[in-house]
């Protein structure tokens, strides 16, 4: 049963791998610099390592958001998310499961009258802009370090290409474990809280059950890389970003630190030590990460033809995905509750995540579970009184649901104008240049 | 990835080998010219000879190359591109074999007055063509050199042109002693060895393209 839950989750994972692998591969695959069957190898190999190994970091955030503890819960959340993206995919509004799988945990919130932790969500958020800044500061500096080099030290054509097939490979493999100890937590951080696996131990090595998790997500990925990845890939790196092979190395390599940033426990605890801030373990969109990165290396080459127009659309991403994903959950979990009978969230014993200056009023209640050795997560058990608050509260107050879905329906109402309108001016674009070349077609004849 | 450096390190080689032979040949085309219009017909036959061996083995190192950039899809970018130059180069060699080839089946009679002129039609010629090695070997190694060497090769193939046009403007309008089948045969002849730097300036197209497309 937990496993037929879990396809929703594996689902999104598979069409993670099938579309994100490209950002990583589809330059070096589209110039055929690399065969596809090493890059899914590669691919697949590294990205089930990223997400077994360091995943952890980005699920504890999204935790925080909302810890969507029941399995039903987590099934509907992960399906509005892998909905939400296929539609927006569908209508090529650039789309990030980062942004749908938030915008899910948020509506799960609403749905069981759970608080959301704007403090968290505005980190999140932050990020992905953070995210893109920090892709193209990364992109610009690695450009001119890469050029200062090449200038400074020639190498015979045929040598350089060689060495570029090298970084391309072993920098893809970098690539492809942030992405999977980064992106992991959109795939399988719902259902962490949800699903408890026994610890399995062999050869000397723990799996936990958040592990094997984030390993069954990293294997659904894996299988989207290898079976779905080749059209992507071709399509990216030949039409969508057609890169020279050195400007992808680092493109990719900046997208790569920047996901590895936002996903390295240990580099957020060294920024601690050193009196810096800590950096937040957020899942961000590697499609974005990677334009972000492309546009820095534009401006480094003097800014012409670059579209910063682009950025806009992401950001009118960032703002109907969640919207729209929420909505979708919110829905789905009333359905997946009230038709399926299922319970959405943990019965009886519910669990709610509570901020550090709270454990001291209810310090009596408070247990501590250890997670993974060194996480601790503090809970408090909820006391009857405050049970029969909570389903006071659960009774739909529809006045402020309704304004909810409004301004959802208006959001989604939104989109679809601004695509639509985008659309028609893309039509008339075509038509107009159509006609300038018809008449100047007849012009030269007459 | 062992395999791909190893066949990185072959391919560089036989490069730089089949350009060395492109040399040897046009070096050997000009000596042989040479002799011919010393009237050493013996030692031109010999460099021909000599000549027709190395553009050979040029050959068969082309094909080598071709195989191992195809087979193991190096450079894929500008693959086709870097193959048509070395063409090209095989293409200049081709020539100079069949030029010698002609002097040699036909023997035309040089008029003294104009032995001179030949001489200096082929060293002109000679001079675009080496541009055109030099260019090719500066390419793989500093791309943007190349350009340097290709407008040199459009100097030397203006200068050849118009050489040509005064050896050609010399045997029809100030030799009225030459007959006028003879006077054919030395037009010929002089096209023969002007067509060595119009091939030079096919490779100097390919170059300067290159250069862009690498530069972009």
């Amino acid at each position: 049963m937990v496993f037929l839950f879990l396809t929703s989750g594996l689902f999104l994972g598979w069409s993670l791998g099938a579309n994100d692998a490209a950002n990583i591969f589809g330059s070096a695959v589209g110039s055929r610099m690399v065969k596809f069957r090493t890059a899914a190898i590669i691919a697949s190999i590294f990205v089930i390592l990223g997400a077994t190994i360091q995943g952890a970091g980005g699920a504890h955030t999204l935790g925080k958001l909302g810890a969507v503890d029941a399995i039903a819960g987590s099934f509907t959340v992960a399906l509005a998310a892998a909905i939400t993206v296929f539609w927006m995919t569908r209508l090529n509004i650039p789309v990030s499961t980062s942004q749908a799988i938030v915008g899910g945990i948020v509506g799960w919130n609403i749905y069981t009258s759970n608080p959301t932790n704007t403090h968290t969500l505005i980190e999140i958020a932050s990020t992905w802009g953070f995210g893109i800044l920090l892709g193209a500061i990364f992109a610009v500096g690695l450009y001119g370090s890469m050029r200062f080099v090449l200038n400074k030290m020639p190498l015979h054509l045929l040598w350089r290409d060689a060495w570029i097939r090298f970084f391309l490979l072993v920098i893809g493999a970098f690539g492809a474990y942030s992405l999977g100890a980064n992106n992991i937590a959109n795939v399988m951080g719902v259902f962490v809280n949800a699903v408890s696996f026994p610890t399995l131990e062999f050869a000397g090595f723990t799996l936990s059950s958040e592990q094997q998790l984030f390993f069954l997500g990293g294997v659904a990925i894996a299988v989207g890389i290898i079976t779905y990845s080749e059209k992507v890939m071709h399509t990216v790196g030949e039409k969508l970003l057609p890169l020279r092979a050195e400007t992808a190395m680092i493109v990719v390599l900046a997208q790569a630190l920047v996901l590895f940033v936002f996903s390295s426990q240990g580099l957020s605890d060294l920024f601690q030590k050193m009196g810096l801030p800590r950096i937040p373990m957020v899942p961000v969109s590697s499609s974005q990460v990677i334009i972000g990165a492309i546009l820095g290396v534009g401006v480094l080459k003097g800014g012409r033809n670059v579209r910063f127009n682009i950025l806009g659309s992401i950001s009118l991403g960032w703002i109907a995905t969640p919207m729209i994903a929420g909505l979708l959950a919110f829905f789905s979990l009333f359905f997946v509750n009230n038709v399926f009978k299922q319970a959405v969230q943990h019965e009886g014993n519910e669990l709610y995540p509570i901020e550090q200056g709270q454990i001291n009023k209810t310090s009596n209640n408070v247990e501590n579970l250890v997670i993974e050795d060194t996480t601790i997560i503090e809970f408090a058990t909820v006391e009857p009184a405050m049970k029969k608050e909570k389903a006071d509260a659960q009774k739909m107050d529809i006045a402020f649901y309704l304004v909810i879905v409004i301004i959802l329906l208006l959001t989604l109402a939104l989109t679809w104008i601004i695509v639509k309108l985008r659309q028609q001016q893309n039509r008339q674009q075509q038509i107009e240049s159509l006609l300038e070349e018809f008449l100047e077609k007849n012009k030269r004849e007459l | 990835m062992a395999l791909l450096f190893k066949t990185t390190s072959k391919t560089i080689t036989k490069v730089d080998e089949f350009i060395d032979k492109v040399e040897d040949c046009m070096m050997l085309f000009r000596e042989a010219l040479k002799n011919f219009l010393e009237n050493h017909p013996e030692q031109m036959k010999e460099r021909l000879r000599m000549l027709e061996r190395e553009e050979n083995k040029a050959d068969k190192m082309q094909r080598a190359i071709e195989s191992y950039f195809l087979k193991h899809g190096l450079l894929p970018q500008h693959a086709t591109d870097i193959l048509t130059l070395l063409d090209k180069l095989d293409d200049m060699v081709d020539l100079a074999k069949y030029s010698l080839q002609q002097f040699e089946i036909e023997q035309p009679l040089i008029p003294d007055n104009l032995s001179s002129d030949y001489l200096r039609l082929t060293e002109i010629s000679i001079e675009a063509s080496q541009e055109a090695i030099f260019g090719t070997r500066a390419f793989f190694t500093h791309p943007q050199m190349a350009k340097n060497h290709a407008h040199k090769i459009y100097f030397f193939e203006k200068e050849s042109d118009d050489f040509a046009n005064q050896l050609r403007t010399k045997i029809f309008q100030e030799s009225p002693h030459i007959e006028l089948a003879h006077k054919s045969q030395l037009r010929y002849f002089s096209r023969h060895i002007e067509q060595i730097s119009d091939s030079a300036e096919e490779v100097a197209d390919i170059l300067s393209l290159l250069t862009i497309k690498i530069g972009l």
